[in-house]
């Protein structure tokens, strides 16, 4: 096979297992990114080699590495101009000089135990080619590397950047950032030359460079801002453009005696933030980057990866000596600080569990340092290892050390949603909304359950915003809350078309970052404390069932009483029809419908029963019967029981329904509906229902939607319901 | 703009001051005491066939060096003239330590001529040659009782230390 066949061979292999994988380490709540990297070690000897060695010899020969070198050398160019994009002063705001003070201390703490380390490591793993100086300088950057690509989106992804440790471990990771390319900087200028000294001609050089792209080249690209601000969109042209600066940077940087991944930093770095602009550019950049080149670097450092190297137990206690410096450096060095800056215990804790995010940047590195043969192979390897590692046990130990919804109640003062008042006993309806252009209806509906007349009540639309990649523009911090803003407008605008006006102050929108809608829709109902879910139905991408999907498992995993409205057309809810079967499902829907009958005094229900022919009518649940009797005249005149004999109890609701504006019909089988998550069978009423359908799936037997109204009424009452029911 | 509070600017100087001293301290121990093991990585070539191996073959040594930690491998090579100028990256199959000049390693080796897969040991020193060309010149042990193999093996390439990237 000729060469570019095997390396299309590779690169098809690359970018299906590093999805794959990443969407295993998604599932476990993990960075995308991180799947990412396991899946190039995969492939390299520690995994591949190591199991089926010829097979992987033939797929990865020798001669077919040096461009995928090449390929990954160009990922990480545009990947730094990315990461330089995305670096805004605006994270620098607040809290300044703490996040300056810790983010220093942060480093110069992990870099100072590495330096130590190094007379450790220096003799057994490194070479006499080697000065001591670069080895203690490269190993002492590789400690102190903080990722902050990687923490903001665990930040963002876990809704912490409106909170005030969000924002603080934010700005020390940028400063962090920022200070960490500085040193690697000096510590690849000593290492080429092997010695400080050697090396000052190249720093000044680096300076001199970086004050003319911070002056004259700024300066230029403002232009290029405004221009873009007069024509409103970026051509081709102009991008031709940007990418030849982005190479020639590199170009000048790798000259000066850098890196080249330097100069493309640094004109991401100085662009203007223009935030139409910066947002087309990562966009149009980005998807290549990220989704083809991102992933040959993480396979390209995953074949210089050998955990094979590390075959005695010796090593795995220097791996582990590896660990605990770059661990312990990072963790006391942040928390020392912060303890100084007054911050509360647990706060300094999180944080410093949070600075030890290494993820991508450490293996930008790293191969930089293997590449220069600063560390040996097997110093790579254990410091990979130390990199997954720091990443990795971030969520969970920052998890443990300080509970996310706590440090959510510590929010900014200007910054996200309202915390809702629990003085009293409220009523509430969580809303998905997934668009609030289409889905006024169910708002509307939720508005009219909750009312005013039954208690106080409070529907809140939850929409969230969606992040489907790690390191996409859209996920970053800024832009992740431009995008919470646009549909918080959005929600507004549905709000103030809602009728009648009074249920308008009920509503409380709630706008989040997530990545897995349903189980993030489950916790903010637990979180909130929702008596119900009401949610619209939406046709899965890959399934007929009308009740699957997403809304399938909300289903499954709600551990409260479930709605799912199946809309038609725009109706007033003045004629209601529950299709009823005693059980607890159809009682839920009869206690809306009862809702909506209270509040709404205009409105009318028929609760229907059939019979099959032959057979006698059955009887009225204890349930209903309780309910009935508590209720007020005012309502109870307003509802008929209506029997009908039909072989077809389906087709007798789906005729039923052609005169009605609602039907609420209880999870059964009766009406094809499965029971336990109404998504496994058919789902004929749903789909040929005349008016809008409201399936329920009661999940508590405790709840009771109606309790504040039986309660207050239960004077009133002192008939049997059946007397009164025409 | 808020005020720097002195004692922010003080930690702060104190904190860098001692980093800055600690570097200079560690790095001058490390630079004047400390000795690393010599560059010995690289692909040594026999300047003759191993027994049993045809006349034109020779063999092939291959050391990953990190440090005092060696891994490696020996092959037989057909045609000496077309040897690739890239390395595999697999782990070697070899592993042992590098204790001064002396090289010492063991572990499985396959196809070796007519011997299958089996033991084989590698012990020797590299040594300097007049022509500043690293050699190694050592035995090769090939199964438990065997009769040691006397190589002695020009490096061919350098480390790959200046790769660049």
């Amino acid at each position: 096979m000729s060469t570019i066949v095997i390396v299309l061979l590779q690169v098809l292999l690359v970018i299906g297992l590093s999805r794959l994988v990443g969407l295993g380490f998604r599932w476990l709540r993990q960075p995308l990114v991180i799947g990412e990297i396991v899946a190039g070690i995969m492939l390299g000897p520690s995994l591949f080699g190591l199991v089926a060695p010829d097979l992987s010899a033939a797929l990865f020969p020798p001669e077919t590495v040096p461009f995928l070198n090449v390929l990954s050398q160009i990922g990480l160019i545009f990947f730094m101009f990315l990461i330089g994009l995305e670096l805004n002063p605006k994270y620098l705001q607040g809290q300044i000089q703490t996040a300056v003070l810790t983010s220093h201390v942060s480093i110069v703490v992990p870099f100072s135990l590495g330096t130590i380390l190094a007379v450790l490591l220096y003799p057994q793993v490194s070479s006499a080619d080697v000065s001591f100086t670069a080895f203690a300088l490269f190993l002492g950057a590789a400690m102190s590397i903080t990722a902050f690509p990687v923490l903001a989106r665990i930040i963002t992804e876990n809704n912490l950047q409106g909170t005030r440790l969000g924002a603080l471990a934010l700005t020390c990771a940028a400063v962090d950032d920022v200070t960490a390319w500085c040193l690697l900087a000096v510590a690849i200028a000593v290492t080429r030359t092997n010695s400080m000294v050697a090396a000052l001609p190249t720093l000044v050089e680096s300076v001199v460079y970086i004050g003319f792209m911070l002056t004259l080249g700024r300066s230029f690209l403002q232009r290029l801002s405004k221009y873009y601000d007069r024509t409103g969109k970026l051509t081709q042209f102009v991008l031709a453009g940007i990418y030849m600066g982005v190479v020639a940077s590199a170009l000048i940087t790798e000259l000066i005696g850098i890196h080249l991944i330097f100069g493309a930093f640094l004109l991401g770095a100085v662009m203007p933030k223009n935030a139409g602009l910066t947002r087309e550019l990562a966009e149009k950049t980005e998807d290549f980057v990220l989704t083809f080149l991102l992933p040959i670097f993480f396979a390209y450092s995953g074949l210089r990866t050998q955990i094979g190297l590390l075959n005695r137990p010796e090593l795995w206690l220097l791996c582990g000596a590896v660990l605990a410096v770059a661990i312990g450096g990072k963790f006391f060095g942040t928390y020392a600080a912060a303890r100084f800056c007054g911050m509360p215990n647990r706060e300094a804790s999180a944080l410093g569990w949070m600075m030890n995010t290494r993820g991508l940047t450490e293996l930008i590195v790293l191969n930089i340092g293997l590449s220069l043969g600063v560390i040996s192979p097997l110093l790579f390897t254990m410091l990979v290892i130390m990199a997954l590692v720091t990443t990795f046990m971030t969520s969970p130990l920052l998890e443990l050390t300080y509970a996310k919804r706590l440090i959510r109640q510590d929010r900014l003062e200007d910054a996200g949603e309202p915390e809702v008042v629990r003085d009293t006993p409220v009523y509430r309806i969580l809303v998905p909304v997934a668009n609030p252009k289409t889905q006024k209806a169910l708002v509307q509906l939720a508005g009219a359950i909750a009312g005013t007349q039954v208690q106080t009540a409070v529907v809140q639309p939850l929409s969230l915003v969606q992040l489907e990649e790690d390191y996409a523009f859209e996920s970053t911090p800024l832009e992740a809350e431009r995008q919470k803003a646009l549909q918080l407008e959005r929600l507004q605008t549905l709000i103030e078309s809602l009728e009648p006006v009074a249920i308008r102050p009920l509503i409380q929108p709630i706008v989040r970052i997530a990545n897995d809608v349903a189980r993030e829709t489950v916790q903010v109902a637990d979180r909130e404390g929702a008596d119900l879910i009401l949610m619209g139905w939406h046709r899965p991408a890959f399934s007929t069932n009308r009740l699957g999907g997403r809304v399938g498992q909300i289903l499954s995993m709600a551990k409260t009483d479930v709605a799912v409205y199946i809309n038609r057309q725009e109706r007033r809810l003045e004629r209601i029809l529950v299709p009823y079967v005693a059980g607890i499902h159809s009682d839920l829907g009869l206690e809306l419908a009862l809702r909506i009958l209270v509040n709404q005094p205009s409105a009318v229900l028929t609760v229907l029963r059939v019979t099959v022919p032959g057979q006698l009518v059955g009887e009225l649940s204890n349930e209903f019967r309780v309910v009935m009797k508590q209720l007020p005249r005012a309502v109870r005149d307003r509802i008929s029981l209506e029997v009908i004999e039909s072989s077809d109890p389906l087709q007798a609701v789906i005729t039923a329904s052609a005169d009605v504006d609602l039907t609420i019909a209880g999870a059964s089988r009766e009406w094809g509906i499965e029971r336990q998550t109404l998504g496994q069978y058919t789902d004929a009423l749903a789909c040929e229902c005349r008016s809008p359908v409201l399936i329920t799936r009661r999940y508590s037997q405790v709840t009771s939607h109606m309790a504040a109204l039986l309660v207050e009424n239960a004077e009133e009452t002192d008939k049997d319901p059946s007397e009164t029911l025409a | 703009m808020k005020k720097v509070q002195p004692k922010l600017l003080m930690f702060y100087g104190g904190t860098l001051v001692f980093v800055v001293a600690l570097f200079q301290v560690v790095t001058r121990y490390g630079d004047t005491r400390l000795l690393a093991a010599p560059n010995v990585n690289g692909r040594y070539l026999s300047t003759a066939a191993m027994p049993g191996c045809p006349e034109s073959s020779r063999v092939m040594l291959t050391i990953l060096q990190s440090g005092i930690y060696l891994n490696g491998a020996v092959n037989v090579v057909e045609n000496p003239a077309a040897i690739d100028e890239v390395t595999s990256e697999r782990t070697p199959p070899l592993s042992g330590r590098l204790t001064g000049q002396r090289v010492r390693m063991d572990g499985t080796a396959i196809g070796l001529c007519q011997s299958g897969r089996g033991q084989v040991q590698v012990d020797g020193a590299i040594v300097t040659a007049a022509d500043k060309k690293l050699t190694f010149d050592g035995k090769i042990v090939l199964g438990e009782n065997a009769q040691p193999w006397q190589m002695k093996g020009i490096r061919l390439v350098e480390s790959k230390k200046q790769e660049g990237h």
